[in-house]
């Protein structure tokens, strides 16, 4: 029975001790991706058929690389040209 | 002999000033009315009637602009604007009346401008089209503001809705901007017969300008909303303080 006792003991405190470091290993992994993202915008000036200014507007996100953020770039002005707006350059 | 003289003296200047008030005038000017829009303006000027008309004709360049620009697609035929006041005028405010649209429909406006106060700087001038202008500088509705005026045409009104110098505006521009600039490129002492100073506009929505204004940023402020939903998620809209009211008119009596 002793033996049982102290059997049961080793591997409850050997799982203890393994699970530490796994939560350390993902907090780092964490670490490591907020560190890398980076703010990538688009700025557009809006227009009336007439050529009016109508107001100016940043659109804003947090992208992690340069080809993500042009990809939100396409994307914004490409969602303009489905809301009715041309597009230039 | 003496008598006489004083008599031909008096009828001249009576005639004279009679003829001046009968006097007509047409102004053309180039008009660069933002960074990517062209246009002619044409300002009549007949007796107290003024009336100012910016072409529908408009071209588009994009050219050498930084960031994106959106202009809004319309199958609507553009449509000239115009810009109806009198001469003269009763205080510190002067009727406006001039069309504007929005979206798919064309306004009928009513505004009240306040006389901007000019600074006039007669050591400052210039020859435009063969007259002398004086510098004169002022704020209009929160733009810094410079104009060339000429008291050799004594009508106190110009392009848009600038008036209040003693003689008529031929170059006017914003400060530090490439844009909201007016330029006579032609003036001549006669109006076409044909012009008509008091269009009705009868099918047009009449309204305020406060009205109109508050409309319009109402409406701009829901599609910017709208829009934003459309956008992916963690999307943020920043408005540049700056660039709040890109056109030339950035603060209204109203808001003082």
């Amino acid at each position: 029975m002793k033996k049982v006792i102290l059997l049961a003991a080793f591997g409850v405190a050997g799982l203890i001790s393994a699970k530490t470091p796994d939560v350390k290993l993902s907090e780092k992994k964490i670490e490591k991706k907020t560190s890398v993202f980076r703010l990538c915008g688009v700025i557009v000036t809006f227009y009336d058929p007439k050529g009016n200014p109508a107001g100016s507007q940043w659109f804003l996100t947090e992208t992690e690389t340069f080809s993500s953020c042009q990809a939100y770039q396409s994307y914004v002005q490409w969602q303009l040209t489905q809301y009715g707006y041309t597009i230039t350059p | 002999m003496v008598f006489k003289k004083i008599f031909f003296v008096i009828n001249f200047t009576m005639f004279f000033l009679h003829g001046l008030a009968q006097q007509q005038v047409h102004v053309k000017y180039y008009h660069v009315r933002s960074a990517i829009a062209t246009l002619y303006e044409d300002l009549y000027i007949k007796g107290n009637d003024v009336i100012s008309i910016q072409d529908s004709i408009i071209n588009f360049n994009t050219g050498g602009m930084s960031g994106v620009s959106a202009v809004r697609k319309s199958n609507k035929v553009v449509t000239k604007d115009y810009y109806i006041s009198k001469l003269k005028s009763n205080g510190d405010l002067k009727d406006f009346f001039f069309t504007g649209s929005y979206r798919e429909l064309d306004y009928f406006i009513h505004d009240q401008v306040a006389k901007s106060v000019w600074n006039i700087d007669e050591t400052k001038t210039k020859k435009i089209l063969g007259y002398n202008c004086i510098k004169a500088t002022s704020n209009f509705r929160g733009a810094k503001v410079t104009a060339w005026f000429t008291k050799d045409l004594p009508y106190s009104a110009g392009p848009f809705k600038f008036y209040g110098l003693p003689g008529l505006i031929l170059d006017l521009r914003e400060d530090d901007k490439n844009y909201n600039i007016w330029k006579a490129e032609k003036i001549e002492l006669s109006v076409d017969p044909k012009i008509n100073f008091s269009p009705q506009f009868a099918n047009y929505p009449k309204t305020e300008m406060k009205q109109f204004i508050e409309m319009k940023e109402a409406r701009q402020n829901k599609e910017m909303a709208d829009l934003l939903g459309k956008m992916p998620e963690g999307t943020k809209m920043e408005t540049p303080e700056f660039k709040n009211r890109l056109g030339l008119e950035k603060v209204f009596e109203w808001e003082k």
